[in-house]
């Protein structure tokens, strides 16, 4: 059985990680005992093409719920990465560094992003179920910016 | 008498940097370095033709790929190519960050420019590689 | 209401020749100006190297194979790893019958090279509707 929701459009699947909380702003959490591990999701980074850059907020950072954890860059856009809670940040990946294409080639596995102690509850997160609807909604709209048109 | 060396493109048609890696590799073999680089089709390699695989195991090869998916190194090296040297256009976008190459089909400036300084940089590796060669 | 099956089009990388860069810049042509909706470009060196979306759409959907020269690159790669091609066109056999030269260079097309391109995305987004309409 798979371990991802997915749908095709096109040549493309997208996907969403099952057992996965997600934000409205396309970010990923996987709750890891006290703290939250966080990245984007398959579908955002899809829609931005390759990444060039990721520049995350380092480690002590206080981030709150929807407030800027970081960004990444491709030739098409820069696109701000937002925090699904409000807490500290506790580690960001290294590889992200030399290697932000991490985070287009698994984005839920070596392209996490961040981990971050949350300082209050869990609130206004999807269940993958819920998040792979809405996230099925937008896929056509996506597409012609996907295939560059 | 020397042998040219093989620059083989990854020719990626979806994004930007397939072109970019196919016009630079001409501009090496066609303007900066006729007689010393020479290049061929990735597809007649990989689909089996002898006489690119002939080419191919008898030359130094050099790939340049668009983006990191690496289709002419991983190819090349499938096919029994040795690779003495690898460009990839994303790490060139990473020392030249102002660069944003959009076009696919027709180059933009910043694509045009992008290919002339990776040309620069690969015809500088031929030289090495041409001096190096017996 | 029929839903018409997108079409996947895969050219020929063509590093050898102008009419790679011909058969490169028409398939572009054909995908995003004429036919951008009902057309997905296949690239040929991912889908050698075997990626699985290349490969997935390419065995669900039909194909056009674009090849510069009759060794068919494109044509025989999509008929070994997925399925037959629906429409293949030679693109140097074609330009004999039009009585239009082979570009000369290959990293750019002048303009006679162009407007073999231009008519050969007319041709592809042609067949495009014709395989769109028999299915």
């Amino acid at each position: 059985m798979s371990e991802y929701l997915e749908t095709r459009a096109d040549k493309f699947v997208f996907r969403a990680k099952k057992g996965l909380l997600y934000s409205r702003d396309e970010v990923w959490v996987a709750a890891e005992g006290g703290a939250v591990r966080v990245g984007v999701t398959d579908f955002v980074q899809r829609s931005g093409g390759d990444i060039v850059f990721a520049d995350i907020s380092p480690s002590g950072t206080t981030v709150t719920r929807g407030g800027l954890l970081g960004s990444y860059e491709t030739v098409k856009m820069v696109r701000d990465i937002l925090s699904p809670v409000n807490g500290v940040i506790r580690g960001v990946n290294p590889a992200l560094e030399s290697k932000p294409e991490f985070i287009n080639h698994d984005p839920y596995g070596e392209g996490w992003v961040a981990v971050i102690e949350p300082s209050t509850r869990l609130e206004g997160l999807l269940s993958a179920e819920e998040y792979f609807e809405e996230m099925k909604g937008k896929v056509s709209e996506e597409l012609r910016k996907i295939k560059g048109l | 008498m020397k042998k040219p060396i093989l620059v083989i493109p990854c020719s990626g048609i979806g994004k930007s940097f397939g072109s970019i890696s196919r016009d630079a590799v001409f501009r090496v073999c066609d303007e900066l370095r006729p007689g010393k680089a020479e290049t061929l089709c990735l597809s007649l390699l990989v689909m089996g033709d002898e006489e690119a695989r002939r080419r191919v195991s008898e030359s130094t090869c050099i790939a340049v790929d668009g983006c990191t998916f690496e289709c002419s190194g991983n190819n090349v090296e499938r096919s029994g190519g040795k690779i003495a040297a690898h460009f990839r256009v994303m790490d060139l976008l990473r020392e030249n960050r102002g660069l944003k190459p959009r076009e696919v089909t027709f180059l933009d400036e910043d694509g045009g420019r992008l290919s002339k300084i990776l040309a620069e940089k690969i015809a500088a590796k031929v030289d090495e590689l041409w001096e190096a060669s017996a | 209401m029929k839903i018409k099956p997108k079409i996947g089009v895969v050219s020929c990388s063509g590093e050898c020749c102008g009419l790679g860069t011909l058969s490169r810049v028409a398939t572009r042509l054909a995908l995003e100006e004429l036919r951008p909706d009902e057309t997905v470009t296949i690239c040929l060196p991912l889908f050698l190297a075997g990626e699985a979306e290349e490969h997935g759409f390419a065995k669900e959907h039909p194909t056009i194979a674009v090849d510069g020269c009759g060794r068919r690159c494109a044509y025989k790669a999509i008929t070994k790893y997925s399925k037959e091609p629906a429409a293949g066109v030679d693109v140097e056999a074609l330009l004999k019958e039009w009585g239009v030269e082979a570009p000369k260079g290959r990293r750019t097309l002048d303009g006679e090279g162009l407007k073999a391109a231009r008519r050969l995305a007319e041709l592809l987004a042609a067949k495009v509707d014709e395989i769109q309409g028999a299915a």
